[in-house]
């Protein structure tokens, strides 16, 4: 059976909007106070001088909201029979910030295809036309989500992954 | 023949009893961290930073002044490094020859950042910048009446 090239593009608008949560692995947390204090010697007029904690300053850690959206399929196509049925498509969602996120994360797609939305990343079949996953996700962790098109052979591949900072 | 009038008592003893003091130098020191933003007219402008996300580039700046008639000689100035930072040590630079070194073991040993090195499981190996805790900084003198700055960069881990 001759493989088909995207006959049909899916087109996959993906928002993400965040709201609430707590922070990325990589990240010191948000509230976490960072100061720098200098003390000081010198010598004048034949005496040493000290100053200890002479002078600091301090900041405080603000909350990163930072997230990666990525189609895990080689070149983010899928490539799939004429006809077949149960295409997968794989993405993995970051949470690169410093604080868990809340997600919403909305697929539109084009032409006749069902998707539907596992979020265990393990495939399951629903007759949904669009797709809209909601979820926390905390930080320095990482989510990966199935998409299936039950009947139709398409090529699909997420076009857009937009980030809204909360 | 000159004739001297007589210094009176009083004043002479005064004189006296004042204490004889070298000059000193008094050397103050301040410390600030700022981004660097550019302004709608496409100016490097320098902001006081009160919050900061990880990963975003932050500019140190440490000023001594010394507001004497005379030098300051041999300065020191010593940083404990927070955990949460991380600086570049090749950045730390001043408009006047400086030495810099650091600790990597909460302060015990200091030593350049090329030639420092930490041990992890058994074995040595060049630290990192994530790995200073303690950084040092000398300046053989600062002139009368005169101001120095030293600047580096960091972000926030």
């Amino acid at each position: 059976m001759p493989l088909t090239h995207l006959t049909r593009a899916l087109a996959v608008a993906t928002l993400l909007s965040v709201t609430g949560g707590a922070a990325l692995a990589a990240g010191t947390e948000p509230g976490t106070s960072v100061s720098s204090t200098v003390s000081i010697s010198y010598s004048s007029g034949g005496t040493t001088i000290t100053q200890d904690d002479a002078a600091s300053v301090e900041f405080v850690v603000d909350r990163k909201v930072d997230f990666s959206f990525q189609g895990q399929d080689a070149g983010g196509t899928v490539l799939a029979d004429q006809g077949a049925a149960e295409q997968v498509m794989v993405f993995r969602l970051e949470n690169e910030g410093n604080d868990a996120s809340g997600y919403d994360i909305d697929v539109a797609r084009a032409g006749d295809i069902g998707l539907t939305h596992d979020p265990a990343g393990v495939a399951s079949r629903g007759p949904t036309r669009s797709m809209s996953a909601r979820n926390r996700i905390s930080r320095r962790r990482m989510r990966s989500m199935t998409m299936t098109a039950p009947r139709r052979s398409a090529t699909c591949r997420p076009t857009r992954c937009a980030s809204s900072r909360s | 023949m000159v004739q001297f009038s007589p210094v009176p008592a009083f004043l002479l003893a005064a004189v006296i009893a004042l204490p004889i003091q070298p000059a000193m130098a008094e050397t103050s020191v301040s410390i600030e961290v700022v981004r660097e933003v550019e302004t709608e007219e496409g100016e490097r402008e320098l902001q006081p930073v009160e919050t900061a996300v990880p990963g975003e580039p932050l500019i140190y700046r440490i000023e001594l002044e010394n507001t004497d008639p005379v030098p300051a000689t041999s300065i020191g100035l010593s940083l404990p490094l927070d955990e949460s930072l991380a600086i570049d040590p090749e950045t730390v630079s001043s408009e006047t020859d400086i030495g810099v070194v650091f600790s990597a073991d909460g302060g015990e040993n200091f030593a350049e950042f090329s030639e420092l090195s930490v041990e992890e499981g058994g074995t040595e190996r060049q630290a990192q910048p994530t790995d200073l805790t303690h950084m040092r900084i000398e300046i053989e003198e600062i002139a009368a009446e005169s101001t120095i700055a030293v600047e580096y960069d960091a972000v926030v881990r």
